[in-house]
Parts: C-alpha cells; structure tokens; sequence
C-alpha cells in the first residue's frame, strides 16, 4: 500500500464512523425530541396512528429478509416512523394543524380499508396522505420520520453530511 | 411616533441593496439600511429538506412566512391561485438560498426592439442603456461579490474587459456527459458561472460541495451573496446603520409633491418617521411596486410615480422549461450542488419565436423533491414505487433552463384592497395572461433539452414547459420577478430614468429586477447587482444634483 493510498483509506473509513456517529447521534436527538413513551402522540389518538401506521407500511412496505440483502433491508413507513412525522406535523401550531380534522374524520372510515380502497374511495384524502407519507420517509430525520435515515441509506446518500468531507468524484457515503 | 434624520435610506438587504448601501456608505453617506427580515439562521434549519426555500413542505426556511414576513403579491389565473413565495425575507434576502448562477445578459437583451421589431401584442422595448454601459459595474460585481466561471468555448457570450476572479467549477458525472454530447451535437457547452467561491476568495472559504445548496444557507458561507459581502464592508464603514424586522410601510411624499423620507413599522409595532434626502428602493420587483403604489400623496394620488399608470405593468419572469430522464449508468455523486454545464445556443435568433434562454444542466433534487416527482407508468406507491426510486434516484439526468418571457402593458400587478397584510397594507394581484410568443418558446427549448439527454442515451424522458396551451410558468410573482418598474426614456411609459430614478422626484431610486426592461434569458441577479452599483455610483457622483 502507498502511502496515498493509505491516507485515502484513513480518510473514507473516518468520514464513514463520523457519519455514522452523527447519524446516531441525530436520531438519538429525534427521540428526545419526541413525547414521553407513555403518550406517544401529540396530535392523534392511539386508534387512528395504529390505522395510518398500517396504511404507511403499505405505501412504502419495508424489504423482505433475504439472503440477498443480508437480512439488512430498508424498512419501510412503520420503522422509518413516517406516523411520527404526521403526528407532529397535524399538532397544534404545526405545519400541518389544518388537515388534522381531514385526517381525523377519514382516518375512523379506513379502519377495514386497504390501501387500494383508500384510493379508490377517497382519492383526495389518499393523496394528501401519500404526500405526507413520501415527506416523512424521505424528508429530514429532524421532523420525526425517516428514522435512522433509512431513506438516505436505501439511497446511498451521505446523511447526515459531514461538513468538509464532499469530495468531487469522490463517494463517501454511508 | 419616533421621528430621526438620515442621509440616505435603503430599503432591502437583498441583491440591490446590499449593493446600494456599499456603495453610499463607502462614499461617506450616512446610510440607513432597513430590512422587514432578520439575520437567517443556518446553524438552525441546516440542510432540512422539507424547510428550505427549494422545498418548503413545512415552512420556508428563513422566510417569508409567520404573520409578519408573509407574502405580499398573489397569482391571479381565474381562481385566484397562490404564489410560493420564493424569495426570503432575512438578511440578504434570496441571496443568502440562491443557486447564485451569476449570468450577464447578452447584448442583444438591452435591444430586443432594435434587434427583434415590433411585437404586436408586447411591450418589447429598447433599454435606455446598453450593455457596455453596465460592463464595469457587471466586472465590479463579479470582483466584490466573488464569481467563478469561464467563458472558454462560449462564443455567444457578450466581451468582458476583466476575466472571471475565480476558476469554474469541476464537472460531475452528469455535467460531464451532458458537456461531451453537446458538442458532438455540434452545441458550444461552457461552464455555469457562480456567485461560489471555486477557491478561497475574500477571506471565506472554497465551496465544499453539499448536495443541499440551492434552496439552503451554506453552512461555511462559500455561496456568496449581499449578507457576507457587501453588507459587512457597508457597517465596517461605520456610515451604514442596518435595521431588521423593520417593515417600510409608505414612503414620505409632501403636498407639494417632494420626497422627505420614509415611514417604517419596527418589531414593536411602533412607527418610525426617517427624514432622508435620498431614498432607495430595493424590495424587490413585485415590493417594490407596492411600496409605490401604496404611498400616495395629493399629486400623485395613484402612489409615488405613478400619474401614468404604469407601475406594476410590464412585468416579466422565465417561463421554465426541463427535461428529465434516466441513464443507464449511475450519474450522482455525493458532492453537489450540480448544475455544470451550460449552453447559450438557443438565447436568441430562434426559429419563429423571439429571445430563447440558456440552458443547463440541473441542481440536485434532494430526495423529498425526487419521491415527489411523476413518472409516467411507475406506480405511485408500494414496494414497486419504493425499488424504482432506489434503482432510478442515481441514474437521472436533467437539463432545463429559462424562456425569457415577453413583457405585456396588460401584465400588470394590480393592489387588492380586499386582501390585507400584517400592517393593513394591500396585497398584490399577479394579472394577466402570456404572449403566443413565449408558448412557442417554451415549447421549442424544452425539446431542446429534451433533444440533448436523449442523445445522453436517457430513456423514459419527461418534458415540462412543453403543452403550448397549459400557462406554464406565466407571471411567476414568486422568482426572477422583474419589470414592475421599468427604466426608459419616456415618462409616460416607463417609471423611471436610465439611472433608475424615479421620474418626478430627484431623489428616489429603484435597485432591484423592477427597473428591467425584459429579464435576459438567465437567472437576472447579477444584473440586478450591476445596477445597483451604477445607480448607486450616479448618486455618489450628483450628490448635490440628488439633494446630498
């Protein structure tokens, strides 16, 4: 190994551990960042995050296990915490306080409903929520979804990025 | 009420005014700088996608947004649809997020009737200066403010007397193919200019390649914009006092017709009276206006230079074009912003259609953007719409650009009394509807890019800009505003002089895209820059002319 070629190592596997380390550390924040365990949200009643929960999964599902991926897939909505994300977004003074009674009153009418009958039956609500959905899984992890940057990774994406470390036709990512 | 005496008054911190109060202040003026934002927080929304001005799904970054910064101007298309308002309201204002490509306008621009005729249906006009008159101001800008860029291999690019002050950017992947197979299309690819630091300029850093640039502050202040430039040499001089959260409510005119100064709401709601012997106006194209219209006085019961009616009218932004599809191979890089390469072959001189646009290869969609996008024949959502964007978000490929659009006299802004703002003011109505002219335009440039990723190889392309009836992109109030108040010769159609002042009053200046003529067929801020600087320097050099 030349000496380059051994400073080029060192600096990928540093850049590598410190996203890393700043991923962690940046979902870490997000958790403390949400409610107490008890009541875990802020602007839904337990029912209706159980029913979006549901919903969410089936718009982005999370991989299947296989020998292929190493059983390390990308999950999808419910572990990416896509229902966190809306949740604190229809809170009041959030972003998204104003859709919240469209959320509510859909939400008790979806109970028995799959995602294609959502669609069918109430296409403007369905889209509103695929909306939603895709934010939360492939926003930034500071709003609650997108846990562990599971988007980012799926994606190859530097994420969080570590300031000085984008280098041109250089990949450093996760 | 609070009542204070001041040389001059600058009224926004963006592009213009940043400008315009480096250059009063550096010559001695005292100089008040008034700004309705406050210093932006980058160390607070960092690079949060869903709050940048790129991709505002939650809120707008530094703004406007809350009950104080929100938007002053509406789209009206039938149903009184809403503008996203773009442009910040902070310390720099769109500076501080811009994409910050710092393009001159071609020659041609400053001449569109000479070079064109007439266009029935416009209000295509000649601009009282040419480009050789704004040339130094352009090096000037370039030089302050920091650009990089080459014009090598270019030939379509106006002369420069001073070359760039910083080298271009390196290609990505994507920019490097789209560059090789334009020239084997016989196009002449050149690089972007940038208002970026390529390398350490002006005692800031070289760019560090985020992916998340246009849209969010720089997190090492590599993007340069009025905030980090011209703004701190301003209050260095200590003859520029900077004021935020200070919203200019009218601008002072007394019976006898002359202008004293201006009014302005602070954080605490109290009203302020400044007495200035020179005031300059730089809110922005659509502000700006406003700010005219709603200051009347008994001669000019229409607002401040407008007894013949034409503030607001003219106005004009770029009609986007774009299209996008997938290669083969992987192009993206974590190293970002994008945006490389360029071609100015399809500005002007198009077959049936006047002016035309660069166009350009892309900035990087962050990927909230992407997973928003439509793809025709890809499912909406389900592990099938989850694989193709992990198998697709790497392989796109994009090149769009701006369709200079035609200025009307029908165009117009118009006030809406119904509709008020925090203080009570009138919000602005966006009317009018787009000349045949720019239908062809953007349709014929979106092929364009359409041609020029196809021969990349890129397949399931996507054209936007291309549906000659849909009203794409028309009256944009929202970015690259401009032409509100149009420079001229004759006061009974333009609004203000060839050194943007306004007619009827020695004292009042306009630096921002409101003094356009037409808006280039480019991103308009370094010529908003270069004005700002030429207005600025006339007032230095009259200084008993203007009341100094």
């Amino acid at each position: 190994m030349t000496r380059k070629q051994f400073l080029k190592c060192g600096l990928t596997a540093g850049a590598a551990a410190g996203g890393l380390a700043a991923g962690w550390f940046g979902a870490g924040l997000v958790e403390y960042m949400g409610s107490a365990p008890d009541t875990p949200w802020k602007a839904l009643a337990p029912q209706e995050a159980e029913i979006l929960d549901r919903l969410a999964e089936e718009l982005i599902p999370a991989d299947p296990p296989s020998l292929e991926n190493g059983y390390k897939g990308i999950p999808g909505a419910h572990d990416a915490k896509v229902v966190r994300y809306i949740d604190w977004q229809l809170a009041p003074d959030a972003p998204y306080e104003k859709h919240l009674l469209t959320y509510r009153s859909h939400l008790a009418m979806c109970k028995k409903l799959s995602a294609v009958e959502v669609e069918k039956k109430f296409p403007e609500f369905f889209d509103l929520l695929l909306k939603h959905v895709k934010q939360g899984f492939f926003g930034h992890p500071r709003h609650g979804g997108n846990a562990g940057w599971a988007s980012y990774r799926m994606l190859g994406l530097a994420g969080p990025s570590v300031t000085g470390r984008n280098i041109p036709g250089e990949e450093n990512h996760l | 009420m609070i009542r204070e005496t001041v040389d001059a008054v600058v009224i926004g911190s963006g592009a213009g005014g940043g400008c315009a109060a480096k250059v009063l202040a550096c010559a001695g003026i005292k100089t008040l700088l008034l700004e309705r934002g406050e210093w932006a927080k980058g160390d607070v929304l960092g690079e949060d996608d869903l709050a940048s001005q790129r991709s505002p799904c939650l809120c707008l970054g530094p703004g406007p947004g809350g009950a104080r910064t929100r938007k002053c101007h509406y789209h009206y298309n039938g149903d009184f649809g809403v503008v996203s308002p773009w442009n910040a309201a902070c310390v720099g204002s769109g500076t501080v997020t811009y994409g910050a490509m710092a393009w001159r306008f071609l020659e041609t621009d400053f001449g569109l009737k000479s070079h064109y005729g007439e266009l029935p249906g416009s209000s295509i006009e000649d601009w009282p200066i040419t480009y050789n008159d704004l040339e130094p101001f352009y090096c000037q800008a370039e030089r302050e403010i920091g650009v990089s860029g080459s014009n090598e291999g270019n030939p379509f690019a106006a002369p420069r007397r001073r070359p760039f002050p910083m080298p271009p950017f390196s290609l990505d992947p994507e920019s490097k193919l789209v560059w090789k197979t334009g020239r084997k299309m016989g196009l002449h690819p050149f690089y972007v200019p940038f208002l970026r630091n390529s390398i350490p300029y002006n005692g800031r850093p070289a760019c560090i390649h985020q992916h998340a640039c246009v849209g969010f502050q720089c997190p090492i202040d590599a993007k340069n914009g009025s905030q980090n430039t011209v703004l701190p040499v301003a209050l260095a001089s200590g003859n520029c006092e900077l004021r935020i959260r200070s919203m200019v409510t009218e601008l002072a005119v007394d019976d006898g017709g002359r202008l004293t100064g201006v009014r302005y709401v602070d954080e605490n709601d109290k009203l302020h009276e400044i007495s200035a012997k020179v005031v300059v106006v730089a809110c922005g194209s659509n502000a700006t206006a406003r700010l005219l219209m709603t200051s009347r006085s008994k001669l000019f019961p229409n607002g401040a230079g407008n007894n013949h009616d034409v503030v607001g009218r003219n106005i004009t932004s770029h009609a986007y074009v774009s299209a996008r599809g997938f290669v083969d191979q992987e192009l993206y890089t974590s190293a970002g912003p994008g945006a490389g390469t360029a071609f100015m072959d399809f500005c002007h001189d198009n077959p049936g259609f006047i002016c035309g646009g660069v166009l350009h290869t892309d900035f990087r969609w962050v990927p909230s953007v992407f997973a928003a996008s439509q793809w025709p024949g890809v499912p909406k959502w389900g592990k099938a719409y989850k694989d193709f964007v992990r198998t697709h978000f790497r392989r796109m490929i994009r090149v769009c650009g701006p369709h200079q659009q035609t200025p009307r006299w029908e165009n117009r802004l118009v006030l809406d009394k119904s509709r008020k703002d925090y203080w009570g003011l009138p919000l602005m109505k966006v009317t009018g509807a787009e000349h045949p002219n720019d239908a062809k335009g953007r349709c014929f440039l979106s092929d364009r890019c359409a041609d020029i990723i196809r021969a990349c190889g890129a397949k399931m392309v996507v054209q936007t800009g291309n549906n000659p009836k849909s009203r794409n992109g028309w009256g944009h109030g929202g970015q690259h505003q401009s032409g509100s108040c149009r420079m001229g010769t004759d006061p009974k159609k333009s609004v203000t002089d060839k050194w943007a002042r306004v007619w009827d009053f020695p004292n009042l200046f306009l630096a921002d895209g409101s003094v356009h003529v037409n808006n280039g067929g480019m991103n308009p801020v370094l010529t908003i820059m270069a004005l700002a600087y030429r207005t600025a320097s006339h007032i230095v050099e009259n200084r008993k002319e203007v009341g100094l």
